[in-house]
């Protein structure tokens, strides 16, 4: 943690230089003041939906924004416990600290299709293709919002937006200060500190920093006999910096250092529980300048992964990306956004090294919003990546490749095309459609696993996998609830669905495309609120997957993604007393358990969820949150079976 | 009778709009909150010249509503708004404000009323959206029941008035 404490000293110096000296003025450059334009609009801003800053009321995709109040109403201690309320997710929790997180269907261990970030700096990380959650860098109090873009949005964020896109939005060092201690403790052995401070330099620019970490036990529901030794107890320490100096008027820079260690097990795409531990550092430069051109902003960042596994395997990921984009309006009626990007992805050959599969990805990309009139709008956004293939060193094992079949690019298309038409002052229709592209993860390219005779590999000649979308919305605002409701049909296509599966002979098996697959959803929010009060929101969401998979696979989408989902959840609020009530409806499925032949039945179950707040003081809230509530145990995925959690917090704000 | 007259030829002059609604506490916010995205971003006490028409009833009501909103000193985003009558048909004090709200029913006066505050590089604010679609007012805001801002861009480009990028892509510009 010294280097760690180093670069965060480094990373304050360097905001105190670019201070400048003159006379304080008040800024106006801003990137996007998400506070101020929220304040003003009274509803959340995202830029997660198009590039160009909206209201979530006005965003032409289905989207949700989750708020700091929402966050801190569910009383959850991390992320996917918040993503579960959202309508059309689906959150396997395999332990205390292990879980995924599917949009729209189709999740699985490792789940490859939901791109999320931090800031827009991607927490998804590429050796495997998935998000490791207990390993963002982020503590719960400094979230500004969470905002789920569900259904592909490739044109906009790149590769992996395919099932949707979680952008978790931090609070700005620079117009908000945040300053928190919570103390959370509770069944499990879980014992929990997190704390969040903001400090101002001058009233140009303000360095936020959090640390935080956890120890708990792992749940003692049974698991396979192999898998016992695997069970760990989950730690996490966490630590970020986040730093911003308005430099000018027009001109703001920023700088971030994250570091993240944890330990845990955690369900692996074989469905087979596997200890783990992660290190991840991450170190961004961001900039945002007001010009005569439009909003440019530009940042580069690297994101250094090393996971140990069982079995010695160790995972070196290195991945660098810079990217600028440039915002602009042109006369009354027309927003763009132009944007390049140049990506770098490293992986060392694991468990034998002397092997690295790198590729180097460039794109460009458009955005066009044209207001055609007050009721009408029309988006499009297209994106070009051309991804450029290598391999050096040696293989370990019988490869049935040579580094020469590692010279191989990829030129690929995405986009995202909308309209919106807003027939009355309450009455939206939105229609869209997208194409996404997963591309083939780091590993499923390149060596997996060896122990010198047997061997899984990747495979350089996979192809990526293409998600189209054709998707039908209506929203209503509904005065007489202080509400709205919230609707979207939808009509997808996988194709190309990539797995290792293949058998080359009898001591290699290879990763590859394993067929397609499609699904039919619907999905429907109605929220709203009684007095100053009461709040709830109720959901629904259903879907019907269809696989069509050549060869025998680890995946199974048709029968693991369930039919229907039904939620509901109320909130109070009176005086220093608060209380939310989460009940989530998921009706049957089968999915797949260890070696990928065995389909385990998982009952339709009804899950509760609850919190109640007391504000000791102005600043100082206890709170007790119990998670699956009215069981001591149940059986929520084909993994083992979820333990009811109880969680007791103090939480002091200043 | 001259009295009589001349309160006859200027309720002739401010003809009554269509649609009429008083300013409102929530519209004062999204103006104050608006301010903090102009490119050259004003901050501190800042006087809001209410141009008003004595003889127009609507405008009368509107100008002393507002004026009793912001009291001695309304802080809305980065600035507190602190109000002083300016009449229409002199523009008098116009001078020492830093931003026009315009009334409703002054029509016939949005011409002068806008060559004074272009001249003075003044952002021109309104509840009343025919100034606004006459490219005489730079700005119209209406908070209830979702807010609505609209920008005349050929008043604002007149009036040397920018918004930042990010700002402008959140509302309607005409």
């Amino acid at each position: 943690m010294s280097q760690i404490l180093r670069r965060s000293v480094s990373l304050a110096a360097l905001m105190a230089a670019l201070i400048p000296a003159a006379t304080p003025r008040g800024a106006a450059a801003q990137s996007i003041d998400y506070g101020s334009l929220e304040q003003l609009f009274g509803e959340p801003v995202t830029t997660s939906a198009t590039g160009k800053p909206q209201r979530v009321s006005e965003a032409p995709v289905a989207m949700e924004i989750i708020t700091a109040d929402e966050i801190r109403r569910t009383g959850a201690a991390n992320i996917p416990d918040v993503l579960q309320r959202v309508v059309g997710a689906d959150v396997a929790r395999w332990g205390m600290a292990s879980a995924d997180i599917g949009i729209r269907g189709y999740n699985s261990p490792r789940n490859p299709r939901l791109l999320v970030l931090v800031n827009g700096r991607q927490v998804y990380a590429d050796h495997h293709g998935f998000t490791p959650w207990h390993a963002i860098p982020v503590e719960m109090a400094e979230i500004r919002q969470i905002e789920v873009v569900k259904g592909p949005n490739t044109a906009l964020f790149g590769f992996n937006a395919v099932g949707g896109v979680v952008n978790i939005v931090t609070f700005n060092p620079l117009s908000d200060s945040v300053n928190n201690v919570t103390v959370r403790t509770g069944t499990q052995g879980y014992k929990e500190v997190s704390g969040v401070g903001t400090i101002k330099l001058g009233d140009r620019g303000g360095i936020r920093v959090s640390a935080g970490g956890y120890n708990t036990d792992e749940y003692e529901t049974p698991v396979r006999t192999a898998e016992r030794a695997y069970r760990t107890g989950p730690r996490r320490r966490s630590f970020s910096a986040d730093g911003l100096v308005q430099v000018t008027e027009n001109i703001q820079i920023g700088a971030e250092v994250t570091k993240v260690h944890t330990e845990q097990s955690e369900m692996t795409f074989g469905y087979q529980l596997f200890p783990s531990n992660y290190d991840i550092l991450s170190t961004k430069l961001s900039l945002a300048a007001n010009t005569a051109l439009g909003l440019i902003e530009a940042k580069v960042y690297r994101n250094q992964l090393d996971v140990n596994l069982a079995l010695g395997i160790d995972y070196n990921n290195v991945v660098t990306v810079a990217q600028v984009q440039d915002l602009f309006k042109i006369g009354t009626d027309h927003s763009f956004r132009l944007s390049a990007e140049f990506r770098r992805n490293e992986l060392d050959s694991t468990p034998v090294r002397n092997g690295k599969v790198s590729y180097d990805v460039y794109s460009g990309g458009a955005m066009w919003d044209w207001a055609i009139n007050d009721k009408l709008s029309l988006v499009n956004a297209g994106r070009i990546d051309y991804l450029s293939l290598g391999r050096e060193g040696t293989f370990a094992g019988p490869s049935p490749y040579t580094n020469e079949d590692y010279d191989r690019s990829l030129t690929e298309f995405s986009f995202n095309s909308g309209i919106v038409y807003r027939a009355t002052d309450v009455d939206t229709l939105r229609l869209s459609a997208a194409r996404g592209i997963q591309v083939p993860t780091m590993n499923e390219l390149s060596v997996l696993t060896s122990n010198g005779t047997t061997g899984t590999y990747g495979n350089p000649r996979i192809n990526p996998s293409i998600v189209m979308n054709y998707e039908i919305g209506y929203d209503r605002r509904i005065d007489q609830i202080n509400g709205g409701l919230r609707t979207s049909v939808y009509y997808q296509t996988n194709s190309d669905l990539k797995s290792y599966t293949r058998r080359v002979n009898s001591l290699v098996s290879i990763y590859d495309n394993i067929g397609d697959s499609k699904a039919v959803g619907i999905e429907a929010q109605l929220k709203g609120r009684i007095g100053t009060d009461w709040n709830w929101k109720v959901g629904y969401a259903f879907e019907r997957v269809n696989d069509d998979l050549t060869q025998q696979t680890n995946y199974n989408f048709e029968d693991s993604t369930p039919r229907h989902k039904v939620s509901a959840e109320l909130g109070y609020t009176n005086g220093p007393f608060e209380a939310n009530l989460y009940g989530m409806y998921v009706s049957e499925v089968e999915m797949l358990r260890t070696g990928s032949t065995t389909l385990v039945k998982v009952p339709d179950y009804l899950y509760l969820a609850g919190r109640v707040g007391y504000r000791i003081t102005e600043n100082v809230q206890a709170a007790v949150t119990g998670f699956n509530i009215t069981q001591a145990e149940s059986r929520l995925t084909s993994g083992p079976a979820e333990e009811q959690r109880l969680l007791f917090s103090l939480s002091a704000s200043f | 009778m001259n009295k009589v007259l001349g309160v006859a030829a200027a309720m002739a002059l401010f003809a009554i709009p269509p649609a009429f609604a008083d300013v409102t506490a929530k519209d004062v916010q999204v103006i104050g909150r608006s301010l903090g995205f102009l490119t050259e971003k004003p901050s501190g006490r800042l006087t809001v010249a209410i141009i008003h028409a004595p003889a127009v009833p609507e405008s009368q009501k509107e100008a002393e509503g507002l004026k009793g909103l912001l009291g001695d000193g309304l802080a809305a985003g980065a600035v507190t708004l602190v109000p002083a009558l300016v009449p229409a048909d002199t523009l008098a004090g116009l001078e020492t404000a830093g931003v026009a709200f315009v009334t409703t029913g002054l029509g016939p006066r949005h011409e002068a009323i806008f060559e004074a505050t272009k001249g003075r590089r003044m952002l021109s604010v309104t509840t009343d959206p025919t100034c606004m679609k006459a490219a005489k007012c730079v700005m119209s805001v209406k908070a209830e029941p979702k807010v609505e801002i609209i920008v005349s861009k050929a008043a604002a480009d007149a009036s040397q008035v920018a918004f930042q990028p990010a700002f402008r892509m959140m509302i309607t510009e005409q």
